[in-house]
């Protein structure tokens, strides 16, 4: 089906930080992911608070170097490109960091932060940016006179939409977007789905949208990608994966999903303990918490497992799981 | 039914825009008893932020406005409160959990420190005791490797172990009144479930009355007891959780929540966003400040503003702000 080279390609990531006390004073908050991101396609990445999500998506960016494993951008690795070459590259995907406040500069205002990137890859011509800048905004349901303020004068919505508009406003190839809706209620939310989804049609813009509300991902999604403690556990094109999650965790998550209605039970809580980053358990990283869990499950890493079902492509679907045998 | 530890009577804030003066939270009137948790819904930039932190005497001036008739905590009326009373009830009496950790946590200090810190002046536990206190208010976040939590700083943490932290040092104080800003966005759904079962552990075993300020309405159905919708800084329903979900009488929470996706295993669903955009502010419609998105708007709804009243009669604790309610015939259209 795909016989470019995809956009995105990740390939055995590891991302590690430096702390204090653990295995040699390292922490693996990635621990060799990989996955692939075709144009015009929206990859879901779900996981455990804590799991590796962001460090995923700074690496990706080179924000933190990733310490071994490989990203390549249109086949082409990016910690190997000239200056010149990461520049355009760096218009080309933009992220959404997870926390607006931070990103977005205190001092400037709303203008300034969505026209300068406009400017500096010089985007349109000079006059024309102003009025970019707010059509951009209108798309994320704000109005013009946002664009005088500064991002204390906003509420915590406003300034995750503005922060999206800055990624749109290039009109990158790849967006990666980091819990970019989290703080909107149901109504815009829908609003900038229809929106996600209507750039990837007709701009062809692909994005790997991380996101804890799983009815977005539906939404969205193409294929989905489950992270539990630095390690993705299953990746799964998205209807699949809400129908027929294999991996427990997957299963856990999905049944944990608030119901608009208060007569329904709540969910339970997830028993065992939650393992330390620092001192992984062996073997299978979930099994502390398993409710399947099995002896070898304690002592043998469960490897990838490509399930094999009639009419289901056969790299579709990929678990960890050692409930799984090919 | 218990009595009410935080009374709010025509809270009022305005802010200064691009255009001109916005009164953004309109004389809101509302109680919240003890051990009960009140949900707090409304659209993105509705004011449910500038409520809490009207409530908390944190609104900045001179760039917002707060006045009150009164804003009773217990016995004590914080509006008449000069700064340095209102910093001793804060924290110790009423708490916040700040919609953004960054804001609230110091990037210069370990968080075992700022959480101790916390611990030692609202509990009077001495240094020892506070590390130990600390350290198992973490774990029941859901924190594993709490002793390297204790030694990190804030940009060393994820961003829902920056909010877990937030939630556990606001926890700690155990106040009476804690105000909980979108507390678990950055929360996958099993941690999620874990932690609203500790803050309503946190009103069983110490009274505490938590405002929920949340846009996830599955979060509402799990946690509260009864719910406040906000539209452009009114009040337009409030009610007990169950009426609010089988039998919304204002057009915009029945819109809300037709607006909520539901993970359903056959169908992606898609979902109907409410026509329409919020109102600015600055300029808002006279009468009902829905019209303009409103199905059941007629001329009276642009003219006369509906005022709070019960839905059926003088002693329901169900009430609506809107002169044609979807229980009662629907209206000329
Ligand atoms: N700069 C850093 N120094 C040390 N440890 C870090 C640093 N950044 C992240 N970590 C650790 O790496 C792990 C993964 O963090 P990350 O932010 O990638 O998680 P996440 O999946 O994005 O979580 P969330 O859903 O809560 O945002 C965590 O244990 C975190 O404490
Ligand atoms: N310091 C300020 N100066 C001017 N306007 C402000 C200021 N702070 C907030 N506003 C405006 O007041 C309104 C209410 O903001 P508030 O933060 O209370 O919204 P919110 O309901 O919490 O929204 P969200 O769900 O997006 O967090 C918004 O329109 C916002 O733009
Ligand atoms: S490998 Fe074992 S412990 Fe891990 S998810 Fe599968 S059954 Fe559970
Ligand atoms: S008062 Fe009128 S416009 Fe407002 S919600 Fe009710 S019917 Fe709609
Ligand atoms: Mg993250
Ligand atoms: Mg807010």
């Amino acid at each position: 089906m795909h016989t470019n080279p995809p956009l995105l390609s990740v390939r055995d990531l590891v991302v590690k930080y430096r702390v204090k006390g653990g295995r040699g004073g390292l922490l693996t908050a990635v621990n060799g992911v990989s996955f692939d991101i075709h144009a015009g396609s929206i990859f879901g990445l779900v996981g455990e608070s804590g799991s590796g999500k962001t460090s995923l998506a700074h690496s990706i960016m080179q924000l933190v170097q990733p310490c071994a494993g490989e990203v390549l951008f249109h086949g082409e690795n990016l910690a190997h490109m000239k200056q010149a070459s990461l520049q355009k590259t760096r218009r080309n995907i933009q992220l959404v960091f997870q926390d607006p406040l931070a990103s977005l500069s205190p001092r400037r205002s709303i203008a300034q932060t969505l026209i300068e990137p406009l400017d500096h890859f010089r985007i349109d011509v000079a006059g024309k940016r102003h009025a970019r800048a707010c059509r951009a905004l209108e798309t994320v349901g704000l109005e013009p006179d946002v664009l005088q303020r500064f991002p204390h004068e906003l509420s915590s919505g406003q300034r995750q939409r503005v922060a999206l508009a800055r990624a749109l406003l290039p009109e990158p190839e790849l967006i990666i977007a980091d819990e970019a809706v989290s703080s909107l209620d149901v109504s815009v939310q829908a609003r900038i789905i229809e929106l996600i989804l209507d750039l990837r049609q007709n701009l062809g813009i692909a994005f790997l949208f991380i996101a804890h509300d799983l009815a977005v991902i539906q939404q969205l999604a193409d294929r989905v990608g489950v992270m539990y403690l630095g390690k993705m556990i299953e990746i799964a094109p998205a209807h699949r994966l809400f129908r027929q999650a294999a991996h427990p965790y997957t299963r856990a998550l999905l049944e944990a999903v608030p119901v608009p209605d208060p007569a329904h039970a709540n969910p339970v809580v997830l028993q065992g303990e939650p393992p330390s980053a620092l001192t992984p358990p062996a073997g299978c990283v979930f099994h502390t918490r398993c409710p399947q869990v099995m002896e070898q499950c304690r002592v043998l890493e469960p490897l990838d497992t490509q399930i094999n079902e009639p009419g289901l492509k056969n790299t579709a679907h990929h678990v960890w799981c050692h409930l799984w045998k090919e | 039914m218990n009595r009410a530890v935080l009374s709010v009577r025509n809270l009022s804030v305005s802010v200064q825009t691009g255009l001109g003066l916005a009164r953004v939270v309109d004389r809101l009137s509302f109680s919240l008893r003890e051990g009960e948790v009140l949900g707090l819904v409304g659209e993105s930039g509705c004011g449910k932020s500038i409520t809490a932190a009207a409530l908390m005497g944190l609104v900045p001036s001179p760039a917002g406005i707060v006045t009150a008739d009164q804003i009773m905590l217990g016995d004590k009326n914080l509006v008449q409160l000069d700064e340095a009373s209102l910093r001793r009830v804060r924290g110790s009496e009423i708490s916040m959990i700040f919609q953004e950790p960054l804001t609230a946590l110091d990037p210069v200090f370990s968080i075992g420190s700022q959480l101790s810190t916390v611990i030692r002046r609202h509990r009077g536990e001495n240094r020892h005791q506070a590390r130990r206190s600390s350290v198992e208010m973490l774990e029941r976040v859901g924190m594993a490797d709490a002793h390297r939590i204790m030694q990190s700083y804030p940009h060393q943490l994820s961003g829902g172990m920056r909010q877990r932290v937030m939630i556990a040092m606001a926890m700690a104080c155990r106040p009476r009144v804690l105000i909980a800003d979108e507390p678990t966005t950055a929360l996958d759904v099993t941690t999620q479930a874990q932690v609203l079962e500790q803050l309503s552990e946190l009103g069983q075993s110490f009274g505490t009355a938590i405002l929920l300020i949340t846009h996830d309405l599955g979060v509402v159905a799990q946690a509260c007891d009864r719910a406040l919708i906000m539209y452009c800084g009114r009040i337009v329903e409030e009610a007990p959780v169950e009426a609010l979900f089988t039998a919304p009488t204002h057009p915009y929470t029945a819109g809300l929540l037709a607006a909520v996706p539901r993970i359903s295993s056959a169908q992606v669903q898609r979902v109907q966003a409410i026509p329409g955009l919020v109102p600015h502010p600055a300029a808002l419609p006279d009468g009902c400040h829905f019209a303009d998105r409103c199905p059941r708007a007629d001329s009276q709804c642009r003219t006369l503003t509906p005022q709070l009243q019960a839905v059926d009669g003088q002693k329901s604790i169900h009430r609506h702000a809107c002169h044609h309610p979807l229980s009662s015939p629907s209206h000329a259209h």
